[in-house]
């Protein structure tokens, strides 16, 4: 985003970041790529979805808290328009 | 195909000083300004400006909808054909449609319309100092004592119009009415009664013979007063000149006498030059286009914000303040407020802004939200006296600060960091759209530059 002199641009917080995902039956995550290495998906405590501005730019995204095998909490999201997985605070 | 003329109505100041004694005539110096006035006029200038923009409409039947007017959208102006069709401002889009189906309407830009304005001054700026606007399209240039470097008032119309023409195309510049007589009233009706290509000058000595045969709609006084005068009979300036003053006096108090002083050329409004301060300008990038109100009010803050802190504004009162958007997909829109008196308290500035924004809000998302402060005087208030914050302050005493202030080594810092830096290495979080669903949207970092 480009700054100019009396302009004040908003930098978006918790923006989407690409992730790998290997997935299994049905499309659910079972394993990530974080932080350079793999993590196994324990648990998917809970999945929804986000249809928006289908005027626009369509945005439909599938939403999935999941339980990794550490222990830690992500939230991931498929983007079923692109069939990619992007890692993002939800 | 000519969009269809409408004469804007006349914003002349009806309070204007008066020459001498009343119906005495007009001494031709002494007036602050110019007293010869060349008016040009581009009637319809916005929808002349669409057609310009898009000359393929230029044969079709095409409408411009009313600026504002929240969900209750009406023809503002319309092309001839259009104008042939049935179609006539002030209606509602239902009716101009179904009057005719192939009808196109444009939805207004008040963004270009505005910047077409400035270059319209800009090019006449160069033939006189003293430039006077008088809403968009029409503008008033002083001519005295320019004469001898300009020549006659028709070689004066020609040097007009050709510096319009290094900023328009020649199909909008073709359009151009010119009038010029003494005072603002006169060169307005002249222009008004002018055709394109053709001026109408009108010399001192001729002037109540010019104006004896204009209808009183042209008068700038009270519409209702017009419509009296109309149910009574008088339509003529010349009808109203034959009127005994004491007459009009009992009829109409004071109006009464500055009708007919305006209709017996007895009443100069001088054109006086332009004051334009220096506007201050700030704007905010959505990440993506903001249609919430929410949003676009907080967003409002933020500017609000900024330009109050801003040192160009030099503790100033802020008078008039202007809220542009850049529409998605193009167009824009505008709303503008001029406060009673000048203040620097921002809810005094956010409250009419919010109003008016409730009452015309933007058609659609908003990409981008300009703000400019354009008319500036003394703060009328003292706040600066009992503000919270001043005593908030942790001074000598170690009261604890107001909440939002910061601290003065904290401020400083920042100042020496931005020096070294170039810019503000520091960001606050803002709520941009915090019930939105997508999460990257709710939340937002702003330069933060106390």
């Amino acid at each position: 985003m480009v700054e100019r002199p009396g302009t004040h641009a908003l930098r978006p917080l918790n923006a989407p970041r690409p992730l790998r995902v290997r997935t299994g039956s049905g499309g659910r995550p079972r394993f990530l790529h974080l932080e350079g290495r793999s993590r196994r998906v324990q648990h998917i405590l809970e999945i929804w979805q986000v249809d928006e501005e289908w005027w626009r730019k369509p945005i439909s995204r599938r939403y999935a808290r999941l339980a990794l095998d550490d222990g830690q909490i992500v939230t991931v999201y498929l983007d079923l328009l692109s069939q990619r997985w992007y890692l993002q605070q939800g | 195909m000519a969009p269809l003329q409408q004469e804007p109505p006349l914003l002349l100041d009806v309070g204007e000083e008066r020459e001498g004694s009343p119906l005495a005539p007009p001494s031709l110096s002494g007036l602050p300004g110019s007293r010869r006035a060349l008016c040009v006029w581009l009637p319809t200038f916005e929808l002349r400006l669409e057609l310009a923009r898009a000359p393929e409409l230029d044969a079709t039947s095409v409408a411009l909808l009313a600026p504002g007017g929240g969900g209750r959208h009406t023809v503002w102006q319309v092309s001839e054909r259009g104008a042939e069709a049935g179609v006539l401002p002030g209606q509602m889009i239902s009716h101009a449609v179904s009057l005719c189906p192939t009808l196109t309407l444009l939805e207004p830009d008040p963004t270009h319309y505005d910047a077409a304005q400035e270059e319209m001054l800009e090019a006449l700026m160069e033939l006189s100092p003293v430039v006077e606007p008088a809403g968009r399209g029409r503008i008033f240039v002083g001519t005295d004592g320019l004469e001898r470097l300009h020549g006659s008032p028709y070689r004066y119309a020609g040097l007009a119009l050709q510096a319009l023409m290094g900023a328009f195309p020649q199909p909008l510049v073709a359009a151009t009415r010119i009038g010029q007589a003494s005072g603002k009233f006169g060169a307005w009706v002249a222009a008004a009664r002018a055709g394109p290509g053709s001026p109408v000058m009108i010399p001192d000595p001729e002037l109540p013979t010019f104006l004896a045969s204009c209808p009183v709609s042209v008068l700038p006084v009270d519409p209702l007063m017009v419509q009296r005068l109309e149910r009574l009979g008088i339509t003529t300036l010349e009808q109203l000149s034959s009127l005994p003053e004491p007459a009009l006096v009992g009829q109409f108090g004071t109006q009464g006498r500055i009708a007919l002083e305006w209709a017996m050329g007895r009443r100069l409004d001088p054109v006086r030059p332009l004051n334009r301060p220096q506007p201050i300008r700030v704007s905010l990038d959505f990440p993506s286009p903001a249609g919430r109100t929410e949003t676009l009010h907080g967003a409002l803050d933020r500017l609000l914000d900024k330009i109050l802190s801003r040192p160009a504004r030099r503790d100033r009162g802020v008078r008039g303040v202007r809220l542009r958007a850049d529409l998605e997909g193009g167009r824009s829109w505008s709303v503008e407020v001029v406060l009673r008196e000048p203040t620097a308290r921002k809810e005094s500035i956010a409250f009419p802004l919010r109003a008016r924004m409730a009452l015309a809000p933007p058609p659609r998302a908003v990409e981008r939200l300009v703000m400019e402060a354009f008319q500036f005087g003394p703060a009328t208030s003292q706040p600066g006296f009992f503000d919270r914050r001043e005593k908030g302050e942790r001074g000598a005493g170690g009261v604890e600060m107001a909440e939002g202030t910061v601290p003065p080594s904290l401020r400083e810092a920042m100042k020496e960091l931005k020096l070294k830096l170039g810019h503000s290495p520091l960001y606050r979080v803002v709520e941009v759209d915090p019930w939105s669903r997508i999460p990257e949207r709710r939340h937002a970092l702003l330069s933060f530059e106390p």
